[in-house]
């Protein structure tokens, strides 16, 4: 069963040459250096409220799961990765952050609007550690744009579906 | 405990609830009010949280249950009520209903309007004019700036061309106030070698700058010390020397130009979560609605059970003192004029128990009476179809059923009783008439009289006159039989001395004249003889003593009074037919023996000298039957009534005092005397004594109960 979804998922990443949201992963013991490129154009909406001034964000919802014969997946950790940009009107520049768990893990300034764009799809490569397991593991990523609610309450997001990577070992 | 202080606790219990409602209402809008507050100064991230649209969301849902609950359960309950006819389920309905339009109309009227009221707003607030002012005032910002820069820019290159000529440190003061900037400074490389500033604007410390930007030229804006110092700068020569120009904008300026460029992202941002901010809002105002409702559905439905109870408990008190139930007092908790109500239904039902009580009272003494009373009583229906009769008309019918309960008046249609349904059927206000029944053989004479009754139907009081009748009767023929008595039985003796006499002096006459005396005299004495033997039969008739009823042996008594007549004449054949067991009645024996003599006197007579007598007895509890038949010609009339008068005779002797004598007999026993010819020849007299047969423990009570009656209780 492991080896068929393995092979699938191998299979499916061969054949899409342009994955929505890529995904490169460096394991190096209980570290995994993840790096999230995001290959898909970012909504209208943000590139109109970026010049105003106006904190836009893309969150990634992130997922490292150990897989297990038979009961359900275990989830090994979880976090949220926040990309913000914010563009100052007063100094000119844009002031780039990266979040991890409402933790800010890297950040810059820049004047170029490509480049505060570029912070957005691609945010620089952050480390997690990850608990010791025996269990083959996957890290589940996609990206969100923006929640709103449908008929008034009920919640929707706007982004891209699940991208699902194998945690290799030493990768 | 005072009657103050239970009439305060009383009203505080009542009013606990409606206390309570108050202050949860009170509660909840405060909570509602510092929700709206908190959601106006929260930031659109805030807004938008999902917590928080899950919380408002499952808050409004749970309000709709409930409150649909609530409303449905009142609704369903009401349904079933009305269904089943429960008193007071159509006032309670439209209380109800009406509370809840008058409510539900104005609240969600109201709240329709504040929603469009709001989405206008929140429309308004996201508006093209509105968008168009921030954004302008985010690009004066930006303008403005980047002419501070594209200025500063120039200053850079005029004092990097004045340097470069005359690289003289001297030469930075001059400039300094040869341009007039706020900062004129030297880099070589990423140090700073020389400075020139304005030291009431610019700090002495400068905020840092990576040596990579000043390899050329350029300009920066950076927030510093509580301003905004702009720089540009432009290399002096090859060697990495770089002049600087600033001017630093004042607190008050930069936060002028923060806010508008703080507006304009804000409502970006914004502007990006509209729907959510929507959504939030109305949801508080939709709870707030919900509650609103709830708490006022939830409070009328409370008061509309509390102001509808007490007047629901006197309607159904009334109601059942309407069907007759037992009269109840309400106790309710009730206050102002439904109190005063209630305390009026209490007194009012307290007056009608006693008045009731004095009725039931005053019914149970005239039931008493009615049951008492000789008087036969009967009550016809307003149709004149139902009839009800007290125990003495129950006797005088013959009602067994002695109940009292409605009956048909067509149960009376029959012959013997169809002169009194004729007066139920067709009766006549106060009208008194005399009416014969008869009733199982026994003819009873009545006086009838009707009288209508105020709420319709008719009171009808039978007057049993048989026994005055015959009495009166009986004492108009037994006055006759005296005087009759009187008037011949005086002059009498004398006729017959006077005869004898005569007789006695015919001695001497001649042999005719005597013979003629003699024989005038014997045929005067013997008139006067039978004369004297009517007036004994008058005077018997006349002083006939009172009825002696006593238990009797019948077989003896009948075998004494045959054995006088048997072998009486050599062709008469008397048969007597008894009952093989010792019969024992109550009766008189002298005078039932001397109406069996009469009886078979007169069967000795109807015979002649050739024919057959038969007397048969029969007994069966409680009546005693004696027939006598005789073979002779029979009755010469059908109309027995006129046989057994006094003074009726058919055979040309005798008195005509037997058959009238019999008939006392037996009516003073209570019993029945009855005349009937046979075919083809013959008669049959039948004495029927109804209630003479008993055991003779009930014959020995009865003798000592009616010493001097007959033992039917007909006296």
């Amino acid at each position: 069963m492991r080896g068929i979804a393995a092979t699938l998922l191998t299979v499916a990443l061969a054949v899409g040459s342009s994955p929505p949201l890529e995904v490169q992963l460096h394991r190096s013991g209980a570290a995994l250096e993840v790096q999230l490129t995001l290959n898909s154009p970012l909504p209208a909406s943000l590139h109109e409220a970026l010049p105003s001034g106006a904190q836009v964000r893309v969150v990634y919802p992130i997922q490292v799961r150990s897989r297990r014969a038979l009961l359900w997946d275990r989830r090994v950790w979880r976090g949220e990765l926040v990309s913000t940009v914010a563009f100052d009107p007063v100094t000119g520049r844009y002031r780039c952050e990266l979040l991890l768990n409402d933790v800010i893990v890297a950040s810059r300034e820049t004047t170029s609007p490509d480049a505060a764009l570029d912070w957005l799809r691609a945010p620089p490569p952050f480390r997690v550690i990850l608990p010791p397991t025996r269990h083959a593991l996957y890290l589940r990523a996609r990206a969100v744009y923006s929640s709103t609610t449908t008929w008034l309450v009920v919640p929707q997001t706007e982004g891209i579906s699940w991208t699902v990577v194998p945690v290799r070992e030493e990768q | 405990m005072s009657r103050r202080a239970r009439a305060w606790h009383r009203y505080r219990r009542q009013n606990r609830f409606l206390v309570v409602a108050f202050l949860a209402l009170m509660a909840l809008a405060a909570a509602a009010a510092y929700l709206v507050q908190r959601t106006q100064e929260a930031s659109p991230r805030d807004l938008t949280n999902r917590l928080l649209l899950f919380v408002l969301w499952y808050w409004d849902i749970s309000l709709i249950v409930v409150l649909l609950f609530v409303l449905l359960r009142s609704v369903i309950r009401l349904a079933l009520e009305r269904r089943s006819g429960i008193l007071g389920s159509r006032f309670r309905t439209k209380l109800v209903l009406t509370y809840v339009a008058l409510t539900f109309i104005p609240v969600i009227f109201i709240f329709l309007i504040a929603t469009n009221f709001l989405q206008r707003s929140i429309d308004r607030w996201f508006s093209a004019p509105v968008e168009e002012v921030l954004r302008g005032g985010a690009a004066v910002t930006e303008e403005a700036r980047a002419l501070v820069e594209d200025r500063l820019t120039r200053q850079a290159q005029a004092a990097a061309a004045q340097l470069r000529n005359d690289p003289n440190p001297a030469r930075l003061d001059q400039l300094h106030d040869l341009l007039g900037v706020d900062l004129i400074a030297i880099y070589r490389g990423p140090y700073l070698v020389q400075a020139v500033t304005e030291p009431q604007r610019i700090p002495r410390s400068l905020p840092p700058i990576q040596a990579g930007e000043l390899r050329r030229a350029g300009r920066r804006a950076d927030r510093w010390r509580g301003g905004l110092l702009i720089r540009a700068w432009t290399p002096i020569n090859r060697d990495g020397t770089v002049v600087m120009v600033g001017d630093m904008l004042p607190r008050e300026v930069l936060l002028h130009l923060e806010r508008a460029t703080a507006a304009y992202a804000t409502f970006q941002e914004m502007k990006l979560q509209r729907g959510s901010v929507t959504s939030t809002t109305l949801l508080v105002l939709l709870a707030i609605t919900l509650l609103l409702l709830f708490a006022t559905v939830w409070v009328g439905l409370y008061l509309s059970r509390r102001f509808t109870e007490p007047l629901l408990a006197v309607a159904a008190a009334t109601q059942r003192v309407a069907e007759g139930d037992q009269l109840e007092e309400v106790s309710v908790p009730a206050t102002d004029e439904v109190a005063v109500l209630v305390h009026s239904f209490n007194a009012m039902v307290r007056r009608l128990r006693a008045k009731e009580d004095e009725i039931l009272a005053s019914n149970q003494e005239l039931a008493t009476l009615l049951a008492t009373v000789p008087t036969g009583v009967l009550t016809v229906d307003a149709e004149r179809r139902l009839v009800r009769a007290n125990p003495a008309a129950d006797r005088l019918l013959g009602w067994t059923l002695r109940d009292g309960t409605w009956r048909p008046v067509d149960d009376l249609d029959q012959p013997g009783l169809a002169p009194l349904h004729q007066v139920l059927t067709r009766p006549r206000a106060h009208s008194t008439r005399e009416i014969d029944i008869e009733v199982q053989g026994i003819v009873r004479h009545l006086e009838v009289t009707a009288e209508p009754l105020h709420g319709g139907g008719w009171v009808v009081a039978l007057e049993d006159l048989t026994q005055l009748v015959r009495a009166q009767r009986q004492a108009a023929w037994s006055e006759v039989a005296r005087r009759i008595a009187h008037e011949i039985k005086n002059p009498l003796t004398p006729i017959r001395l006077a005869a004898e006499r005569i007789q006695r002096h015919a001695a001497g006459l001649e042999s005719k004249m005597q013979q003629v005396v003699t024989t005038g005299c014997d045929a005067i004495i013997a008139h006067v003889s039978g004369l004297k033997e009517l007036v004994d039969a008058f005077h018997s008739y006349a002083r006939m003593p009172a009825v002696n009823p006593r238990p009797t042996d019948l077989n003896r008594l009948l075998t004494e009074t045959i054995s006088l007549y048997e072998g009486l004449r050599e062709d008469v054949l008397v048969h007597v037919d008894l009952p093989t067991d010792e019969v024992r009645c109550l009766a008189d024996p002298a005078l039932l023996r001397q109406a069996l003599v009469n009886l078979l006197d007169n069967a000795m007579d109807a015979v002649g000298e050739q024919g057959e007598i038969q007397v048969r007895a029969t007994a069966s509890d409680p009546n005693l039957v004696i027939e006598v038949t005789d073979t002779g010609p029979g009755f010469p009339t059908e109309d027995t009534a006129l046989l057994m008068q006094p003074f009726y005779s058919t055979k040309g002797r005798g008195s005509g005092m037997g058959l009238a004598l019999v008939h006392r007999v037996v009516t003073d026993h209570g019993g029945r005397l009855d005349l009937a010819n046979i075919r083809p020849h013959g008669a049959r007299v039948t004495i029927t004594l109804p209630g003479a047969v008993a055991a003779a423990g009930a014959l020995e009570e009865a003798a000592r109960s009616k010493p001097n009656g007959p033992p039917g209780g007909q006296a």
